[in-house]
């Protein structure tokens, strides 16, 4: 199913493009609020997602080939910016992984096969998508991973385990890195898999996040059965395509979220008349204005090929901006208040971003790697 | 095609118009010498007083991002502040019908000083002012420029305290503005933000390179996380810092409706990154970089005259508050 193209998409300005952006989110934006976990942030997830596509707003970057609107990154920071002004569903949710992380990695190293497949499900709010990187003794040290698949005529068979996979009970596929080469160490003979959820051997563990809702799980493969055909970017050489992953996750994944702090900073700084707040909320007003002059630079560059490790430095900034919005709006309406209570409210928004210096690798391990691939600091112990 | 930042065609055109300043304001001058005035020709003779300006009034006829990207250099060889009271001056006159005036300023005939004043009536601070012919008063009511004969009663500050001269002074009872606008609120606002935007660059460069050169336990101390953890976020704060300053200098620019919103932004997030590196940088320097001969004194102090000047962060953070985000509810 193709979007209809509607005639004055063609050669439209930038502040039409605005406008016909700012009118569909107020005529669509759901008003019910997002269940926190569950099958039914499942269904409201795709729906949502479903919507937009169908109004032609899904993939705004992503290739025309495979049913992506191939527009330039400004037109997306511009869609983001309407999007977060119309308090239209956070994109952290259950989409994030295969919007911000599976898709653009098919994208980049995928064969085509596998684009043809995969890209018009995820745009079009087909499938769910999450996350197999992280193991029990592979945080941030994750290329120490042992989750196992060893080579049998056309398939893999998996043994291991995964955890802290977001979204992982109500997911179709998972982006999974797996040691494939049993002879190999560290980055070395690793492999990206598309893993199917439903494939037998498969069981989910649920775990409850600070912030109260079951959003990631733990995951054990037990001779899970997957066709060579799914491992994307090559046998044994899944630490490349990781990379890959994780350099979106560190650059444009999160530019709908920076661009919407800004949003939330300004709706602090209207509800709030306390005076000792008052320079907190301007340094946090002044960071998140040049958290978005950063998002625009590093989204701008982009364009025109690969950025390196500056995203990082963004992703970071972010990261830490968002906590301490998120902490000071605590401080301004207390922890009684019904805006703090309330569900996907300025509570959940304050335990939640606890994760944020922490999921896709640590704030640590992202200084250590700015430290040294940015700044040419020599590498040392950890 | 919409600009949102710096080209790199601009970067490059300022990288050439400011390659002397590695030989003539190294910032080991301080040093010896605190005043910058010796230098005055040379800097209109460069042309570094009217860039903004049009050519039929004597200037360069580029805009206010070449204008940012210059006084970031200036920031970071510590160049006088009196460069930027040129700067204003000219445009102060220019704005005010007095092409003659910013004439004489852009070639170099009437050297100028910065200065602050609080409020109306209050006190000024004055900064490396012993030369200037014209006084350059920024104060919460606009930029107005003055004789330099009008600012009287100057008491020397400590020189060696803040190594630059200093003076408390008042404005004469009777002294009457050459010219005074209040227009340049955002112009004024960069060109600070980009003088401490320099110096919060200058000091990354200068922790990174000692990371590298300073050897402890049988490695460099910046193979340390410690070390790189600090680097990392002074990084950071320059990225912050460089980035919000060329979005709101093309903001100012192209006459945006935020543009008054970036450059006060800008402003506020390029003192605080000027302040957090020149403290690490004297950290990361140790026994080395709390003695005089270090250059990382003269980075912090500098940033605190430009702070000064600005009327503190207090003030730029108020400033800032007045202005209207486009994701505020009265935005359109």
């Amino acid at each position: 199913m193709m979007p209809e193209m509607m005639p004055e998409m063609m050669d439209e300005s930038p502040d039409d493009f605005r406008a016909r952006a700012r009118r569909w989110l107020r005529d669509n934006v759901p008003t019910e609020h997002p269940p926190v976990d569950g099958p039914e942030s499942r269904a409201y997830a795709l729906a949502w997602q479903q919507r937009q596509f169908a109004g032609g707003w899904a993939g705004l970057t992503w290739p025309r080939a495979y049913g992506g609107r191939e527009l330039p990154v400004l037109q997306q920071i511009a869609w983001f910016e309407e999007y977060a002004r119309a308090h239209a569903p956070s994109t952290h949710n259950a989409l994030f992984v295969g919007m911000n992380h599976a898709g653009p990695t098919l994208i980049a190293c995928g064969s085509d096969e596998q684009k043809a497949f995969h890209l018009p499900k995820i745009m079009q709010g087909d499938v769910i998508w999450c996350q197999g990187f992280s193991e029990p003794n592979s945080g941030s040290d994750l290329a120490s991973l042992r989750t196992r698949g060893e080579v049998q005529g056309d398939e893999l068979v998996i043994n291991g385990q995964k955890i802290w996979s977001s979204y992982a009970d109500i997911a179709d596929y998972q982006e999974l890195l797996i040691r494939t080469d049993p002879a190999s160490s560290r980055h070395h003979g690793l492999s990206w898999v598309i893993c199917p959820m439903d494939a037998p051997g498969i069981t989910v563990r649920p775990i409850k996040t600070m912030a109260g809702p079951a959003k990631f799980a733990e995951v054990f493969y037990d001779n899970v059965r997957i066709p060579l055909a799914n491992i994307v970017g090559g046998l044994n050489n899944g630490w490349k395509t990781a990379m890959a992953t994780l350099s979106f996750e560190r650059g444009t994944a999160s530019l709908a979220l920076q661009i919407s702090l800004s949003q939330r900073v300004e709706e602090l700084i209207a509800a709030c008349d306390d005076v000792a707040l008052g320079e907190t909320l301007m340094d946090l007003r002044a960071d998140a204005a040049a958290l978005r002059a950063m998002s625009y630079q590093f989204a701008i560059k982009s364009e025109s090929g690969p950025v390196g490790s500056e995203g990082s430095m963004i992703r970071l900034y972010f990261a830490e901006l968002a906590q301490r919005v998120a902490r000071v709006a605590i401080d301004i309406f207390g922890i009684a208040a019904p805006e703090v209570l309330a569900v996907h409210g300025l509570g959940y928004d304050y335990f939640d971003a606890y994760s944020e210096t922490i999921a896709g690798g640590t704030a640590e391990i992202q200084r250590n790697i700015i430290a040294e691939r940015v700044l040419g600091l020599p590498r040392g112990s950890r | 095609m919409t600009m949102f930042h710096a080209s790199t065609e601009q970067l490059e055109l300022i990288d050439s118009f400011t390659r002397p300043l590695e030989e003539l304001f190294a910032p080991a001058r301080l040093h010896k010498s605190e005043s910058d005035y010796g230098q005055w020709v040379t800097g209109a003779e460069f042309g570094w007083f009217g860039i903004s300006l049009p050519e039929a009034a004597g200037g360069i006829g580029l805009g206010m991002v070449e204008e940012a990207l210059l006084f970031e250099k200036f920031g970071r060889h510590l160049v006088t502040p009196g460069f930027m009271a040129a700067s204003l001056a000219a445009k102060t006159a220019y704005l005010c019908g007095d092409a003659a005036l910013a004439q004489q300023i852009l070639n170099g005939e009437l050297p100028v000083a910065m200065a602050r004043q609080g409020a109306p009536g209050a006190g000024v601070t004055l900064v490396d002012a012993a030369s200037a012919k014209l006084c350059l008063v920024l104060s919460p009511q606009g930029t107005a420029l003055f004789h330099a004969d009008a600012v009287v009663e100057r008491q020397p500050l400590d020189a060696a305290q803040w190594s630059i001269p200093l003076q408390s002074a008042r404005l004469a009872g009777n002294a009457a503005a050459h010219a005074a606008t209040q227009k340049i609120g955002a112009d004024v606002n960069l060109l600070l933000a980009a003088q401490l935007t320099g110096i919060a660059a200058a000091t990354l460069d200068m922790a990174v390179s000692y990371s590298l050169l300073r050897q402890q336990f049988g490695a460099p101390i910046g193979s340390f996380q410690a070390i790189k953890h600090y680097c990392t976020d002074m990084a950071m704060q320059v990225q912050a810092a460089k980035d919000m300053l060329s979005f709101g200098a093309v903001a100012v620019a192209e006459a945006r409706d935020d543009h008054r919103f970036q450059a006060a932004s800008a402003l506020v997030v390029a003192t605080r990154a000027a302040f957090f590196n020149t403290a690490k940088n004297i950290q990361i320097h140790g026994g080395m970089g709390f003695s005089a001969e270090c250059d990382a004194h003269l980075y912090l102090k500098r940033a605190h005259v430009l702070d000064t000047l600005a009327g503190g962060l207090k003030a730029s953070r108020a400033a800032l508050r007045r202005e209207t985000s486009i994701f505020g509810k009265d935005a359109a």
